[in-house]
């Protein structure tokens, strides 16, 4: 069993402190649902363990498995095991899916995995999340809907087996038949290695599907409750109002750009401004 | 399509399709081809500096003409077309931007109803000084000819200069001419995606090295040795990513 322990984690995104003192503990073979309003840190929690360049760690840690996560560069925090499903997956036009994997998956063995192997492996994971068969040969999610964008995120896990798959609103864009398919996914996945989750979704139908062993509720980048997956049944049927008055506490906003009208520089045909 | 590997020679004379494979410092390629197809590639396969300077006339006739050039060594380009009424040129070339490289274009629309076509793909790396002059002429008595160029510059680090200078001269009345440029850095978001699945940051830049300056598979089929430069191309690649 491997654990990954954060401890009074908080995290700034420059001036901003987004996370203010997160404490949680994930075992692999676990499953836990990370759930709290839009704008939060639920997403800026998966980013920083994952070790993206736009958040600073000002305080606190995390380990794995005994390992200082904070001291490993992103690439080998993958290694050790990690992996994070975006929520919005980059598109990498000129780069095919087959040599993205291939080449993601030998960069973490010793001695390269055979082309019959991979090839194997890859459209055996495409079968069985229904994607098109010519996927290999497509760049990584370049001209892919938003769901085929979610599978193929579902896809890379199921190829390289990570320990503790943090998984950023996966269900997102994915209809009920695709959210079925990627449930059955990750729970093979989950019985073949003792895979660990933390997963990211505002969708009791996910979590019902998931199954998680234990819940967390981050509002204004601290976990205010914590529970098991009645929590979450709870919150898909109360919302998170009755939390806020229980605890006295206020959810950050979100936070939109503001939109300022710069008046028209168009003109009237006599000259004049309009 | 034969395969011609210049070692010695200075001055080469191209009249037929072929791969011309470079081998030597200093190499004067002169194009003299007359109705017909044309497919021609020129890759540079060298360990040391390069100046080439390519000439000639395309008369009734098409022609490409496929420039590969991943060496990390100086290079200095000085290439020179004349395109003949009806006929047309698609120029397709690929820099690996190390060193010290200067390329010039000078291309002609030099009678009626000629086509050019130009599209570069550049990858500028770390301390590289690249200059490229672009430069398409429409001459006065081409009517109904298209000039278009087309370049894509990437920058990865930080070079010391990344200069492209597209031109477009234009004599004549009742032509097409067109340039674009794009040029910018790698998403630190897809680096980030890349880092992510384990790959660091020389195997990310490897694979997106490789599929921005590395035609397609098929293109390699069209050449005799194609797949020995697809091989050595792909090398050059790995040896500049291992730096």
């Amino acid at each position: 069993m491997k654990t990954l322990e954060i401890k009074d984690l908080h995290v700034s995104a420059g001036e901003k402190e987004i996370l203010k003192g997160i404490d949680l503990s994930i075992n692999t073979g676990e499953i836990h649902a990370i759930m709290g309003p839009n704008g939060n840190g639920k997403s800026t929690l998966l980013q920083t363990i994952m070790g993206h360049p736009a958040y600073t760690v000002t305080k606190g840690s995390i380990l794995f498995d005994g390992e200082d996560v904070l001291a490993m560069s992103v690439d080998e925090r993958s290694k050790k095991g990690l992996f994070l499903a975006m929520q919005y997956p980059k598109e990498i036009a000129g780069v095919t899916n087959s040599d993205f994997l291939r080449a993601a998956i030998n960069a973490r063995l010793e001695k390269n995995i055979s082309l019959f192997k991979f090839i194997k492996a890859m459209e055996s994971n495409i079968s069985k999340l229904k994607m098109k068969e010519d996927l290999a040969h497509r760049f990584v999610n370049d001209g892919f809907s938003g769901g085929e964008k979610k599978r193929n995120e579902i896809l890379q896990m199921m190829m390289l087996k990570p320990d503790i798959a943090m998984l950023d609103e996966i269900d997102s864009g994915l209809d009920v038949d695709a959210i079925k398919l990627v449930s059955d996914a990750i729970h093979e996945l989950k019985d073949q290695t003792d895979l660990g989750l933390m997963i990211v979704s505002h969708y009791e139908r996910f979590f019902t599907m998931i199954k998680p062993t234990h819940s967390h509720v981050i509002v204004d980048g601290r976990i205010v409750v914590e529970g098991d997956d009645e929590l979450v049944y709870k919150i898909d049927s109360d919302g998170y109002d009755w939390l806020y008055d229980e605890l006295k506490i206020q959810p950050v906003k979100e936070s939109r750009p503001l939109v300022y009208s710069l008046g028209t520089c168009a003109r009237n045909p006599r000259g004049k401004n309009a | 399509m034969p395969s011609l590997i210049i070692q010695d020679e200075k001055e080469v004379r191209i009249d037929s399709s072929m791969t011309i494979i470079l081998k030597n410092k200093e190499i004067n390629l002169r194009y003299e081809l007359k109705d017909g197809e044309y497919n021609i590639l020129i890759f540079n396969d060298q360990d040391s500096d390069l100046v080439l300077n390519d000439c000639g006339t395309i008369e009734n006739a098409f022609v490409k003409i496929n420039y590969l050039q991943l060496e990390r060594y100086d290079l200095k380009q000085d290439s020179k077309v004349y395109v003949g009424k009806g006929s047309e040129l698609s120029v397709n070339s690929t820099y690996l931007g190390t060193g010290n490289k200067q390329v010039i274009y000078d291309l002609y629309n030099n009678g009626s109803d000629s086509t050019i076509d130009i599209y570069n793909n550049i990858v500028c790396l770390d301390q590289a000084d690249f200059s490229m002059d672009c430069i398409g002429t429409i001459i006065k008595g081409a009517k109904r000819s298209k000039c278009h160029q087309s370049t894509h510059c990437l920058t990865i680090d930080s070079p010391k200069r990344a200069r492209v200078l597209p031109v477009l001269n234009i004599d004549e009345n009742d032509v097409e001419a067109s340039h674009s440029l794009a040029s910018g850095t790698i998403d630190e978001e897809i680096m980030f995606y890349m880092n992510s699945r384990g790959l660091d940051k020389k195997e990310s830049l490897n694979l997106i090295l490789k599929s921005y300056l590395m035609p397609n598979d098929n293109y390699y089929d069209a050449f005799e040795d194609g797949r020995m430069i697809q091989e050595k191309a792909i090398n050059k690649v790995d040896q500049i990513c291992s730096m």
